[in-house]
């Protein structure tokens, strides 16, 4: 009875294993970031081999959030998840965790065609090397317009002229 | 009508075509001879079926040897390990490249046209059989008697021989046909008889033979 109910399980786990196999594709693995191709797609190492799934895949990121980029650093660990279930569509999903020493990115971008919006709501908006916490905003931003007093050059006022170089308006 | 496994005489042939993947073979031979092993040709009246003896259900039991038979080099089966396809070329990787290397790694042959469509830069292989990958990439494969494996759809037929309709359950969709040879029944024929409610296709059969063949096909 053991052996037939045993042999049952295993012909019942293959059918299940047969029928739910399309859905394979349709979860986030984990892969280390080894480089980052010219073209600004990541070369990836699987984390955990038991998963299956190939151990490198040169891939694009399709980041979360309209208009923003960044490059993880090597090391770093993604998600991979599959388009639609698809084979032949991998991307890069998700990044680090905060508390991820690789978690900041060797370079990050935020743009948008229009206006670019920070902190409409917030009570301090930080830009540079302040803190969180304590919040500390000790960093120096260059506004438009701002000026700077140069030693052998004397005042240049940014946004204007020679000097082009800060659109930030605060 | 005689049927031999690599010149042994079979008692027993019972044939399970599906409409994809490869068809599977059970036969009971006379005698007591050796039971055969690997790559076997079974011969079925006028039909030649190339294909592979699966060891793990085929054996001796004191006088009696049965033997399963599966399709071509039983490959398809076969759990292959993770691969990863890239191309940047605008194509992308090729099916043609995917279902090859497949193929060429658990030791099965194509043949005929492949799929159209078009993968993107990347295909994952998951560690898997070989089955989940070509099924993904042709739905419709399916292996034939030459023991070759087909990336597209049969084409629809029309009986070729008499086929005697003997008895057809409407819920199930079964019908019970008796044919005298292999070859007179395919996947894909569309077999009209005044009886049934319209003209049917074969989807899959299970063929039996005892004297004859008598065969359990499913009609959609």
């Amino acid at each position: 009875m053991v052996g037939v109910t045993g042999k049952l399980l295993t012909t019942l786990r293959a059918l299940v294993r047969e029928l739910t196999a399309h859905t394979d594709y349709h979860a986030l693995i984990r892969y280390r970031v080894v480089s980052v191709a010219p073209d600004k797609r990541l070369r990836l190492q699987i984390v955990r081999k038991a998963t299956g799934f190939p151990d490198v895949l040169p891939i694009s990121i399709m980041p979360g959030l309209p208009g923003g980029k960044g490059e993880p650093p090597p090391g770093a660990i993604v998600l991979v998840s599959f388009i639609e279930g698809d084979p032949s569509l991998p991307i890069v999903t998700h990044f680090s965790r905060p508390d991820d020493p690789a978690f900041l990115p060797v370079n990050a971008s935020l743009d948008a065609t229009g206006t670019l919006r920070l902190g409409a709501s917030a009570t301090l908006t930080e830009l540079g090397s302040g803190s969180e916490s304590p919040p500390d905003a000790t960093g120096r931003v260059i506004r438009y317009g701002d000026s700077v007093s140069v030693p052998g050059v004397g005042v240049v006022i940014f946004g204007v002229g020679a000097a082009p170089v800060s659109k930030v308006k605060a | 009508m005689a049927i031999t496994l690599n010149g042994e005489r079979c008692k027993t042939l019972r044939l399970m075509a599906p409409k994809t993947g490869p068809w599977l073979a059970d036969v009971e031979l006379e005698g007591v001879p050796e039971v055969p092993s690997g790559a076997v040709e079974l011969v079925a009246g006028a039909s030649t079926l190339v294909g592979t003896v699966a060891p793990e259900a085929s054996s001796r039991y004191l006088t009696r040897v049965k033997v399963r038979v599966i399709a071509g080099a039983a490959g398809w089966r076969k759990v292959l390990d993770r691969r990863a396809y890239h191309n940047d070329v605008s194509t992308g990787v090729s099916l043609k490249s995917v279902l090859d290397s497949t193929a060429a790694a658990c030791g099965e042959t194509l043949t005929g046209s492949y799929p159209t469509g078009q993968l993107g830069a990347d295909f994952a292989r998951v560690v898997g059989p070989a089955s989940r990958t070509i099924g993904r990439i042709a739905p419709a494969w399916w292996v034939g008697y030459d023991g070759l494996t087909r990336m597209v759809a049969r084409d629809a037929s029309a009986p070729t021989a008499p086929i005697e309709l003997k008895d057809f359950d409407p819920h199930s969709r079964v019908a019970d046909l008796e044919i005298a040879e292999l070859e007179d029944i395919a996947i894909g024929m569309v077999i009209s008889d005044s009886r049934l409610a319209a003209s049917a296709t074969i989807e899959a059969f299970e063929a039996v033979w005892d004297k004859t063949f008598r065969v359990a096909a499913w009609l959609v």
